[in-house]
């Protein structure tokens, strides 16, 4: 990482708190974990010291809650004629594109850091493997960090922030989906089972659901790194299209 | 300007090739990982290591699963996955002496054939699908195996145990040496029933362990147990003679293992006291327990009314539970690689253990009784036509007690005094035979007296013995073609084999225990459980009680009332009027008692769910609210500073 991808970040982050806009995030991304964990996930009636429940919803809360926050990445630089200027300054664009991800990221975090009572709860109440917890806000990070990839590259696409945010629920969801039966049963009828496993070995789900398990293993780590990566350099080409274009 | 639209287009291709391609390539690689749980759930422990820095010859580990047939079956998939990757890192630590092969036995194929020669069990998950095999066989170099014949789910905790277990078993040069030892009046291996005058079939769990085990019978009057043997298994052991006694006592504490069935009241060990009055059913090895750390509570019972069975005492008689007839399930099974996924276990009168206090010894449950429990004598099975009666003398004691359990550590002995003496009239066998004993003694002799282990045994106790005969467990049925046909009803031979395969495995293997904790309670609620039912405990009881006595009077009289309704068909049944109308008063009166009962449940819960109602508003509202908070002071603050600084600036 490049200083000037720091600088971009610490701008960017800034200006998340100079609005709303953060505040109303953390605050839906909050009451919402709380009340799925506990009135969905029955967190206290199963009487069990984990947190399954709470990390459970986690994929299906992002998957509205992230698109939020990425969908104005580019669209809004796009659209208030930013960009240009953005693009015009002495910086690389792969670190405009770092950058701003870098704070979207830590946003997040910060996100699930502020779910820190539940964790205290769940130690107060009995005593849970905190190997595991602890991995699986890891692997819940790294999912959001897949998405907001994901995210800001469609909000590069798009000088519309509804339709990135749309696009980017529904990208999010195939890959989501990806491990689930009803999906892979269109493959079944003709695909080889490399093939199947192949699409299957795309789901955020399965990867997640690994490392919140406790297990750090490279493969799940590299995969959303990869996913991370990939989807960043894509970002950085569809603006680079965009404006030969 | 189409075809320059076009060339960076392309460019957007390549990440997207570059993640598919990185991601099916992450694959291929090995699994290095991380593992941050509590008990290390998924790395191989210190005990398999050990095994496999052992291992003499190379063993190959042929893993079936049928792939293409597994197709849309995600979650055995991920299983399967699992279970490859384990296999992996046996393969891996085995530093060449171990060599994994993954074969897809497809219908019809020669790789079928060969999964089936191995012994592993083809299973049709779906109706109209093929087979689907998913077992493992560990082969050695000369063609001995052992196999997993299928991969059960449910077994997960226990898989690095199983998988190490089969390594144990191929390569062992030889199958486990049993010295048995079962009370002549059992007749557990067959012979003329000298009440009945009639033959009996050996019992079904002894031919078992005669399939799969070395076995060698001790003699009635036996005074040295083989020095090789690997397990000492006593059945009922009523009357040993101190010589006897001396050679178990020595065995165990010189490192030996041993699966003891020490029953207080052993139905099948002669006639009915009826016949004989007065004739001892009990077997006690107290003596030597005490002295190795525990107990088992004399002359008692466990009578359980959760796990009550209904029994048939005769033909013709109407079924009725029976307290001391215990049909366990799972709930009743501690966690650990005995009982583990065994589903129903019958025990007949079986006693309860302890712990002595300030032991150093471990003593580890196995089975236990439900709460709903209490000891009572045994001398109430003696002339016990009705087991119904068995409730009149019975109060649940609000504790489980222990039926089997495992015992491990430096035992010491029970004969701190050395040998006992050769003097033929202290002994307890009672017509000792003379000849018989002296020459065992002087082999005894050679070996010097061992006072404290030096070395760590196991020791198994179940505190039945009628739970290895067919009756507790199997139907048995004589086929067609004249061959009998045994199917079993509860898993107690399960049991047995589960119980002398860990205590004949490998040291190490013992030390693999199921890994998977799965259960984590919220210890403060259930302490306020428990406080809550403390407070409340003796009004429950009475209630309780009281239900049950009506219940009970209320039984009485439907019966007669079905009975005289069966037998004349007058409109109140066999009830006059006067007793119909107490009957009315009793149903009355259980509703009143039920009602009181759920009022008093609830005010239990009450507390529990007040906490629960606390945690989530302090969880979903808490800190939002503060970060409102914040995020208002930050907002005025900013308003104030701006107020502030405009006159100046």
């Amino acid at each position: 990482m490049t200083r000037h991808a720091w600088i971009i970040c610490r701008r960017e982050l800034a200006g998340y708190f100079a609005t709303p806009l953060a505040y109303v995030f953390l605050l839906i991304f909050l009451v919402l974990s709380g009340v799925f964990t506990f009135y969905l996930g029955g967190f206290y009636e199963r009487n069990q010291a984990d947190l399954r429940p709470f990390f459970d919803y986690h994929p299906w809360l992002y998957l509205f809650l992230i698109p939020a926050v990425s969908m104005r990445l580019w669209a809004e630089e796009r659209k208030t004629g930013t960009l240009e200027l953005l693009l015009t300054l002495p910086i690389a664009l792969r670190d405009a594109v770092l950058g701003k991800f870098l704070a979207a990221w830590l946003f997040s975090g910060l996100a699930l850091i502020l779910t820190g009572p539940l964790w205290i709860t769940v130690n107060w109440l009995g005593s849970p493997d905190n190997g595991v917890i602890l991995a699986a806000y890891l692997g819940s990070w790294l999912m959001a960090g897949s998405y907001l990839a994901i995210g800001e590259c469609l909000s590069a696409a798009t000088a519309n922030q509804v339709i990135a945010f749309i696009l980017t629920a529904v990208v999010c969801f195939a890959f989501l989906a990806a491990g689930f039966p009803v999906v892979l049963d269109v493959f079944y009828r003709w695909a080889p089972p490399w093939l199947v496993d192949g699409v299957a070995s795309l789901s955020f789900l399965a990867h997640f659901q690994a490392i919140g398990k406790g297990v750090l293993d490279l493969r799940d780590l590299l995969f959303f790194l990869i996913m991370i990566g990939g989807w960043l350099t894509a970002s950085s080409i569809v603006i680079d299209l965009k404006k030969a274009g | 300007m189409n075809h320059r639209l076009t060339a960076p287009k392309i460019r957007l291709l390549l990440p997207a090739l570059a993640i598919l391609s990185a991601i099916g390539l992450i694959h291929s690689l090995p699994p290095i990982r991380l593992d941050l749980t509590e008990n290390d759930l998924y790395t191989l422990s210190r005990g398999t290591r050990h095994i496999l820095a052992q291992l003499e010859e190379p063993i190959t580990l042929e893993f079936y699963f049928s792939n293409r047939a597994t197709k849309d079956m995600p979650i055995l998939r991920t299983y399967a996955q699992r279970v490859r990757e384990l296999l992996q890192e046996y393969e891996r630590l085995g530093k060449g002496r171990v060599t994994l092969q993954t074969i897809d036995p497809e219908p019809f194929s020669e790789a079928e054939d060969q999964a089936m020669a191995r012994g592993l069990r083809g299973v049709r998950l779906v109706p109209g699908t093929p087979e689907v095999y998913f077992g493992v066989a560990a082969v050695t170099s000369e063609d001995e195996t052992a196999v997993i014949p299928f991969f059960n789910q449910e077994r997960e905790a226990y898989l690095e145990y199983d998988i190490s277990e089969l390594l144990v078993q191929v390569s062992r040069d030889h199958a486990p040496r049993l010295a048995v030892y079962a009370e002549p009046d059992l007749l557990v291996r067959g012979g003329i029933n000298p009440f009945k005058h009639e033959p009996q079939d050996p019992w079904v769990a002894m031919e078992k362990i005669a399939q799969f085990y070395d076995v060698t019978w001790l003699p009635e009057d036996f005074q040295a147990i083989p020095k090789n043997s690997d397990l000492l298994v006593l059945i009922h052991p009523k009357a040993l003679s101190e010589p006897a006694l001396y050679a178990v006592d020595q065995f165990v504490v010189g490192g030996g293992n041993a699966l003891l069935f020490v029953d207080p009241y052993a139905e099948l060990d002669g006639p009915p006291a009826f016949v004989q009055p007065g004739r001892k059913k009990s077997s006690d090895l107290n003596r030597l327990f005490r002295a190795w750390g525990f107990e088992q509570i004399p002359a008692k019972f466990v009578g359980d009314d959760h796990y009550a069975t209904s029994v048939r005492i005769a033909e013709g008689r109407p079924a009725s539970r029976h307290l001391g007839v215990l049909t366990l399930d799972s709930t009743a099974f501690e966690d650990n690689v005995i009982a583990a996924n065994l589903d129903k276990l019958m025990l007949s009168s079986a006693g309860a253990f302890r712990p002595l206090p300030e032991t150093s010894i471990r003593f580890t449950p196995l089975i236990h009784s439900s709460e709903q429990s209490m000891l009572m004598p045994t001398v109430a099975l003696d002339y016990l036509f009705d087991p119904a009666i068995l409730y009149d003398a019975f109060k649940p004691s609000g504790q489980s007690f222990i039926l089997a359990a495992q015992v491990e550590g430096r035992l010491s002995s029970a004969f701190p005094e050395g040998a006992p003496n050769p003097d033929p009239a202290v002994q307890i066998g009672g017509n000792a035979d003379l000849d018989a004993h002296s020459a065992p003694r002087r082999g005894a002799a050679s070996t010097p007296h061992l006072n404290q282990a030096d070395d760590p045994s196991q020791v198994l106790v179940v505190g039945d013995s009628d739970f290895l005969a067919n009756r507790l467990w199997t139907r048995v049925q004589t086929g067609p073609d004249g061959n009998r046909i045994t199917t079993p009803f509860a898993d107690n031979a399960a049991f047995l084999i589960n119980a002398i395969d860990h205590l004949t495995g490998h040291p190490d293997l013992i030390s693999i225990r199921g890994r998977g904790r799965y259960e984590r309670p919220f210890e403060r609620v259930e302490r306020l459980r428990r406080e809550a039912e403390k407070q409340l405990q003796a009004k429950l009881e009475t209630l309780q009680q009281k239900l049950e006595t009506t219940e009970r009077k209320l039984a009485r009289l439907e019966s007669r009332k079905n009975a005289g309704a069966t037998g004349r068909s007058g409109e109140t049944g066999g009830l006059t009027p006067q007793q119909q109308e107490t009957l009315n008063a009793f149903r009355q009166q259980r509703l009143q008692i039920r009602q009181e009962l759920r009022r008093l449940q609830h005010r239990l819960n009450q507390e529990i769910e007040a906490l629960g109602t606390r945690l989530k508003l302090i969880n979903i509202l808490l800190v939002p609210l503060l970060l409102t908070l914040a995020v208002l002071v930050l907002h005025v603050g900013r308003k104030f500073r701006r107020a502030y600084s405009q006159p100046t600036g």
